[in-house]
């Protein structure tokens, strides 16, 4: 089912249910992906990714047909996942919380990741760059999506992408060489 | 070492028929929420309510402690007797966040210097900065 039809369904109040029921089908394995590159933790993704469907069906009536449901669901997930992170770091007022030491704890601890050695060292990399960048990164690389689509999500140029995007491969090949 | 000699893959896993499961488990917390409001009950005519009272309250009790010099404390002199230590310990204790705190301050009202030479000392190139102003979310143009 695409995007339209999905939107006829839930415009429409009888068929809301069953429209947003849809919707979760088609887009939970994409939203939880995204978010649990960003938390490591799949009790974290999991609380998170539902946190951002309630937000989706609370603001269904909000969503402006002139955005792309598509982006419109990506960016709710890519702010709530980053406020989640400022959340953490900010939490104790005082810089003394690693969050970096503690995705790093998770990163080598949970059962539930797969991954041989130079996979787990580059996840590593990837957690000594700022959590925006790590987003723009995990778009790119992992997920192929294009400039354009991630400008439109993130609200940054494309411009901005592409420079982030190189910097970020810079120092992960820079981490991957001294590690 | 380069990053296409790396196998792209995703190694992060789910327990069993978790997708299968996740929807079901988002209706029933929207349910949830749902039922936690009760049909009619209006949280707008609770606050008219609720709010002169409180004020009443707040009038009396003020009146009642005012200080025998009549001279009124603004709440930042009350807060100027508390230790930093205190505020530090009070706030650890609650949810509110640095960025909820930063948001609360007007900046107009505070004499800030910047200091270029911090700046200078981290010896970054353009990119780098285009890229650090673009990560906090910092308009080049505004500064």
């Amino acid at each position: 089912m695409d995007d339209k039809d999905l939107l006829l369904k839930l415009a429409n109040p009888e068929t809301r249910n069953y429209g947003f029921n849809l919707l979760v089908r088609e887009y939970q394995q994409k939203i939880y992906w995204l978010i649990r590159k960003m938390v490591i933790d799949h009790d974290d993704a999991d609380d998170l990714v539902q946190e951002v469907f309630i937000k989706i069906w609370k603001n269904l009536d909000s969503f402006r047909e002139d955005s792309r449901l598509y982006t419109w669901i990506y960016r709710i997930a890519t702010n709530e996942t980053l406020n989640f992170l400022r959340k953490k770091k900010n939490k104790y007022f005082l810089p003394i919380h690693d969050v970096q030491g503690e995705l790093n704890k998770k990163l080598s601890g949970s059962s539930y990741i797969d991954g041989n050695d130079i996979q787990m060292k580059l996840q590593k990399a990837l957690l000594t760059l700022p959590d925006k960048q790590r987003l723009v990164f995990n778009m790119k690389y992992f997920d192929d999506m294009k400039y354009e689509e991630i400008a439109e999500i993130t609200g940054t140029s494309v411009g901005s992408l592409k420079a982030s995007y190189h910097h970020a491969v810079k120092k992960i090949e820079e981490y991957l060489k001294n590690h | 070492m380069k990053l296409e000699d790396i196998t792209k893959k995703n190694i992060f896993k789910v327990p069993d028929e978790y997708f299968d499961d996740l929807p079901m488990r988002i209706q029933s917390r929207i349910d949830e929420e749902k039922t936690a409001v009760h049909p009619g009950f209006d949280r707008g005519l609770i606050w008219k309510i609720a709010a002169p009272a409180l004020a009443a309250i707040l009038m009396i009790f003020f009146f009642i402690n005012r200080p025998e010099s009549d001279q009124v404390q603004s709440p930042e002199e009350l807060l100027s007797q508390v230790s930093t230590e205190d505020v530090i310990a009070y706030l650890e204790m609650t949810d509110i966040t640095t960025d909820d705190i930063i948001e609360e301050i007007d900046f107009s009202d505070i004499n800030m210097e910047f200091d270029e030479g911090v700046i200078l000392d981290l010896q970054l190139d353009e990119e780098e900065i285009d890229v650090l102003l673009d990560d906090y979310g910092i308009d080049n143009e505004t500064l």
